[in-house]
């Protein structure tokens, strides 16, 4: 076969010769045992529906702690009740979110879509995620401030918690925003 | 076959006493037209491994235009399955078996954007090696591949169907666009390749 491609003739002949080059033994003789298993897509809106448990989770089991932190002298009694409800309707916010991105996702069908509209539907959620992002950090970060200064008012334990806690926040927090950019880049870069 | 219930069951809510009357139905009626609930999921499994089977190159190919690597290409394949097993109880013949495998592959494909590998290079050299060819097949399957990546997600798509020489009225109703968009699209895609490889 002439393997230098020259035309798009020569593409159609290596595309089609292609078909056959590949492992056999990946076939599936269990079809009942898909039953069990998920889409990469599946999985994703698992994740949306995870984190809609967990931010509403945070928000009403932080909500007595923060105010209880207030009574301890870690906050400023003028300030517990609105740091408690100003994180509470953050959490809020968030659930709110991915409650959206769970539902939407779910409308995505690779049964009966076209593969433009899919493509599409695909690509809105994904811009949307990233711009969820871009919301999402800078209120993450304001709480993260706010606490490193209400801790700096408390004595020494307190400070060493918030600090722990800050420094894990933000490796993995770096880390996720490290993701993001490179996921950002490739997705606008592409298309 | 006997509808009758037992006298134990006469002592039953009318509610009960119907739904069980009505199940004795149900299993006369199919037991009449000789179709069984275990011999229609095994045609159906039988039917999916024989559509696998047939399709298996397709699949495979589109997998593999989209993948980065070899963990992509197993994960795009298996969703792929999942999806073609979960239509497959429901499929409408609307269109030819054959097209809606080819379309609910390349929708697999889609319906997650995956994030790049860190190690772009090493990932690729890896999934090429999946290929069971010889050397100078496989570096024109490689040379075709890193054309077909330097398209977007959709005219991938139309690319690919245009190279198993679909005609332009079935990618455009694969694609859900009208007829003349897709002659003008596959003409961009076209000069595209052309003018990037200056030798076509």
């Amino acid at each position: 076969m002439n393997t230098e491609i020259n035309n798009l003739e020569d593409i159609k002949k290596i595309w089609r010769e292609m078909g056959t080059a590949f492992h056999t033994e990946s076939y599936c003789t269990t079809p009942e045992a898909l039953n069990n298993k998920r889409t990469t897509l599946d999985r994703l809106r698992r994740r949306y529906m995870s984190f809609i448990i967990f931010s509403i989770s945070a928000g009403i089991i932080e909500f007595p702690i923060i105010l209880h932190l207030g009574s301890l002298g870690f906050l400023p009694d003028n300030l517990k009740w609105p740091v408690a409800i100003s994180f509470m309707i953050m959490m809020l916010i968030e659930a709110c979110i991915d409650f959206w991105f769970w539902k939407g996702t779910g409308r995505i069908c690779p049964l009966t879509m076209t593969v433009s509209d899919l493509s599409s539907m695909a690509l809105y959620y994904k811009k949307c995620h990233i711009k969820s992002i871009m919301v999402c950090t800078p209120m993450a970060l304001g709480w993260i401030i706010f606490f490193i200064y209400a801790a700096s008012l408390a004595n020494f334990f307190p400070i060493f918690g918030i600090i722990t806690g800050a420094a894990v926040g933000l490796f993995f927090g770096i880390r996720a925003l490290k993701r993001f950019m490179a996921e950002y880049k490739s997705l606008y870069s592409n298309n | 076959m006997t509808l009758q219930l037992t006298p134990a069951q006469f002592e039953l809510p009318v509610a009960l006493r119907l739904s069980i009357a009505l199940t004795h139905l149900q299993a006369a009626v199919m037991k009449f037209a000789g179709i069984t609930q275990t011999d229609e999921s095994e045609s159906l499994q039988r039917d999916f491994i024989e559509l696998i089977t047939k399709e298996n190159a397709n699949i495979s190919r589109i997998c593999f235009s989209y993948a980065g690597s070899v963990a992509d290409f197993d994960d795009l394949r298996q969703d792929a399955l999942i999806n073609i097993w979960r239509g497959m109880k429901t499929f409408r013949e609307e269109s030819s078996r054959s097209t809606w495998v080819y379309r609910v592959t390349i929708n697999s494909c889609l319906s997650t954007i995956r994030k790049q590998s860190r190690h772009k290079h090493e990932s690729l050299e890896q999934l090429y090696n999946m290929i069971e060819t010889d050397n100078d097949n496989r570096e024109a399957i490689e040379q075709m591949h890193r054309i077909i990546s330097t398209l977007n997600r959709e005219d991938k798509a139309i690319i690919m169907m245009w190279l198993d020489e679909m005609g332009y009225d079935e990618i455009a109703a694969n694609m859900g666009l009208n007829r003349n968009t897709v002659a003008t699209r596959i003409k961009r895609i076209k000069d595209k390749i052309a003018n990037k490889y200056n030798r076509i």
